[in-house]
């Protein structure tokens, strides 16, 4: 019996979320037989680990998608689930993510990324409304780091603006301003040793953004699995999904967020340690692929068991 | 072609087409999200409405021990079984005798106990409210009336207010504009006293006026009084309820005088209300629970109430002023409060460039709690600037440490602001 420390909660803004998520996973790796911690982020955390077999980290926003926690694990020679560090840390900002994705010449929508240091201390402010002009509004506003869409804002025009860098920067250090690309929001998550693509969800919202408000209002929110695509659009967003997985070089699970706009698909957001609670949308594409989802974690605990072993470690 | 999203597996509120339409109205808040992180201990918090339950924890064992080891044979004696809906007799009888402190003359069989005043304003809203109807508040307004009457599908139109509370012409004018919309309003909801957040009380000169307005207009008031008992300096006003009997709905609660944690409200109506009230209950819980209603009233004979209501008011005026010189010390000169000699909470209004609710991720990220005005009023675009700090549950030591995080952040979102203004 292998024992798992669930990691969960933490010290995040996103700490609702991932309580779900932990909770979600844990009962699944209890059902097939494993013997499961939950452990939360406090000065307790290392010894817990250290009494574990495997961790699975099940943390939203900074500790657990920014690497902190897996550099822990690392440390310990610690098998864990998920990403290395150095892709938490690149995927967890998306201004950083999104240089390399660019790179890769993976289509991501234009945008740019200014610190609160420069706005406060090099009168970045100007820069700020030149490059906004330049990408035109609408426009969306949003901390480089931070999940579950907190912080976003949608400055419909220029005296927006201001307000809504302001709110961004409450929830992180560095904003990213990006243009909005009028479209379908669908997330596509992918797993296993190969990356595979699971299938797509759209997600739709009266308001047609996907935001904190959307995600906190009953029955605001329809994640539709699989999403409507042509077998075109199928195939195109699959392989987006994968090349932009891999490029980050995501391990075990992740799942990438796109808008499809005129111009086709482009990457928002690649998720090293999405939401995995029972409403969750990995889970629903799980589902739908007709895999039980304590298989699915059961599978990810194992990858990363194997992987540990072919290391030596 | 497109797969038809007909045939698709959905993460859809399956019930959504089963929802009533309050129900299906009901909006989220990331206010809820975010305050997720309120359990962890590094975190203090301004946010609640907590009372110091210390003061009063020592006499709980006793008045247990008391409830538990007294007669129970049957019906309301039993603590342990089903009560009545119109509440335990002996807990009616300490409640006429606490309002008699504030001048309020009433029969215990007047009375009805609730599960705290949250319950009797959403019994008011039940026998009151239909859809589009109006309800008049002051504004900002307790958070929770509101939540309560909106889930009724009500407009709520805010009667303005200054540091007297409300403004009787204001409330002459705004009836006027009712009268010529052909409307009429179901209610007006006032804290008239330390109102909740701003800490206002309405003057003693304009209470009469108020209630003569009210009169003439045939509008019935619901006067909602948890901090009366809580004042802790300047001259006791007279509960409205203590001037006028009729036209009135009176709310109290041990939730501030006791323990918050009890759930003891209770609700003094005129009679045919009363009974309303009491129906509508019965279809809700049945009864509120006899034990904590039996524990209550013990604790209220037990002559220690004014005893603990002294040191309440010394603890709080303690932690008031250490806010209020916290407040001096760590946040800009332009963060103002009024100060109020009562209640819970201050209200801080911020300079207009700030945004409490955009503020709320980098104050909690900081460690410290507290809510954003815009929770208090009926229309979400206004106390963008305001905040609502609680100093009755934090020690002195987190008042201040917890202020200067918080002034901390403040000072920090202002040099932003300049910042982007440049």
């Amino acid at each position: 019996m292998t024992r798992i420390a669930v990691v969960r909660g933490g010290r995040s803004l996103e700490r609702k979320y991932s309580l779900l998520s932990g909770h979600h996973v844990a009962s699944a790796l209890r059902h097939i037989g494993h013997d499961v911690t939950e452990v939360d982020v406090d000065e307790q955390l290392t010894r817990s680990l250290e009494a574990s077999d495997v961790a699975f980290i099940a943390l939203h926003g900074r500790d657990g998608e920014d690497g902190t926690v897996q550099l822990i694990c690392e440390a310990l020679e610690l098998t864990y689930t998920g990403s290395a560090p150095r892709t938490c840390h690149l995927c967890f900002d998306k201004g950083f993510a999104k240089g390399a994705l660019d790179a890769a010449g993976i289509p991501t929508a234009p945008g740019f990324v200014l610190s609160a240091e420069a706005v406060r201390r090099m009168g970045a402010g100007a820069a700020l409304r030149r490059a906004a002009q330049r990408v035109g509004h609408p426009l969306v506003v949003k901390p480089a780091a931070q999940g579950s869409a907190l912080g976003l804002v949608v400055a419909q025009r220029p005296e927006d603006l201001s307000a809504a860098v302001m709110e961004a920067l409450n929830y992180g250090d560095r904003v990213l301003l990006e243009a909005f690309v009028d479209g379908r929001e669908l997330s596509v998550g992918v797993a296993g040793p190969d990356l595979r693509p699971l299938t797509p969800v759209e997600i739709r919202t009266a308001s047609g953004v996907f935001d904190i408000i959307a995600r906190e209002s009953p029955g605001a929110v329809d994640l539709i699995c699989p999403a409507p695509l042509t077998p075109d659009e199928l195939e195109r967003v699959h392989r987006i999904a994968v090349d932009a997985a891999r490029t980050l070089g995501v391990r075990d699970f992740a799942r990438v967020d796109m808008r499809i706009g005129a111009a086709g698909p482009v990457v928002l957001d690649v998720k090293t340690c999405p939401g995995l609670s029972e409403t969750s949308i990995v889970p629903l594409a799980v589902a739908e692929s007709h895999v039980s989802f304590d298989d699915f974690v059961g599978d990810i605990v194992e990858a990363a068991l194997w992987r540990s072993a072919s290391a030596g470690v | 072609m497109p797969t038809d999203d007909r045939f698709a597996r959905t993460a859809t509120d399956r019930y959504r087409d089963l929802y009533a339409l309050r129900a299906a109205g009901m909006s989220g808040s990331e206010i809820r999200a975010l305050f997720s992180v309120l359990e962890r201990p590094e975190v203090i918090s301004l946010a609640g409405g907590n009372t110091d339950t210390d003061i009063v924890a020592h006499r709980i064992p006793d008045c247990v021990a008391a409830v538990l080891a007294g007669p129970r044979a049957t019906g309301a004696d039993n603590p342990l079984g089903y009560g009545m809906s119109d509440g335990v007799p002996v807990l009616r009888e300490r409640l006429t005798e606490l309002m008699a402190l504030q001048g309020i003359e009433a029969a215990p069989h007047q009375v009805l106990p609730t599960d705290g005043a949250q319950q009797a304003l959403e019994l008011i809203g039940k026998i009151f409210c239909d859809p589009d109807d109006l309800v008049l508040t002051e504004a900002p307004t307790y958070v929770g009336a509101l939540q309560a009457f909106q889930s009724y599908q009500v407009e709520i139109r805010a009667v303005p207010t200054d540091g007297e509370g409300l403004i009787p012409e204001a409330l002459v004018e705004t009836l006027a504009q009712l009268a010529g919309e052909g409307r009429r309003a179901k209610f007006i909801y006032l804290v008239p006293t330390f109102a909740n957040p701003s800490g206002i009380t309405l003057s003693a000169e304009r209470r009469p006026e108020i209630l003569e307005i009210c009169a003439r207009n045939d509008l019935l008031v619901v006067e909602d009084d948890p901090y009366a008992y809580v004042r802790f300096e300047g001259e006791d006003v007279p509960a409205l309820r203590s001037l006028v009997d009729e036209g009135i709905i009176y709310l109290g609660t041990l939730s501030k005088v006791f323990s918050p944690g009890m759930r003891v409200g209770w609700v003094l109506a005129p009679e045919p209300v009363r009974e309303r009230l009491l129906l509508a209950k019965e279809a809700a819980d049945l009864c509120s629970s006899p034990f904590t209603q039996m524990v209550a009233a013990t604790y209220l004979g037990s002559g220690h109430v004014e005893e603990d209501l002294q040191m309440v008011r010394k603890v709080y005026r303690e932690r008031r002023d250490a806010m209020a010189d916290a407040l001096d010390a760590y946040f800009p000169r332009a963060a103002q409060t009024r100060l109020p000699e009562g209640g819970l909470f201050l209200w801080v209004t911020l300079p207009s460039s700030l945004d409490t609710k955009a503020m709320l991720g980098r104050a909690l990220e900081q460690g410290i709690a507290y809510v954003p005005g815009t929770a208090f009023y009926p229309r979400k675009a206004d106390g963008l600037h305001a905040m609502r700090l609680n100093f009755s549950y934090p020690t002195l030591d987190e008042i201040d440490e917890g202020m200067r995080r918080l002034g901390a952040v403040v000072n920090d979102e202002l040099e932003l602001a300049r910042s982007l203004e440049v």
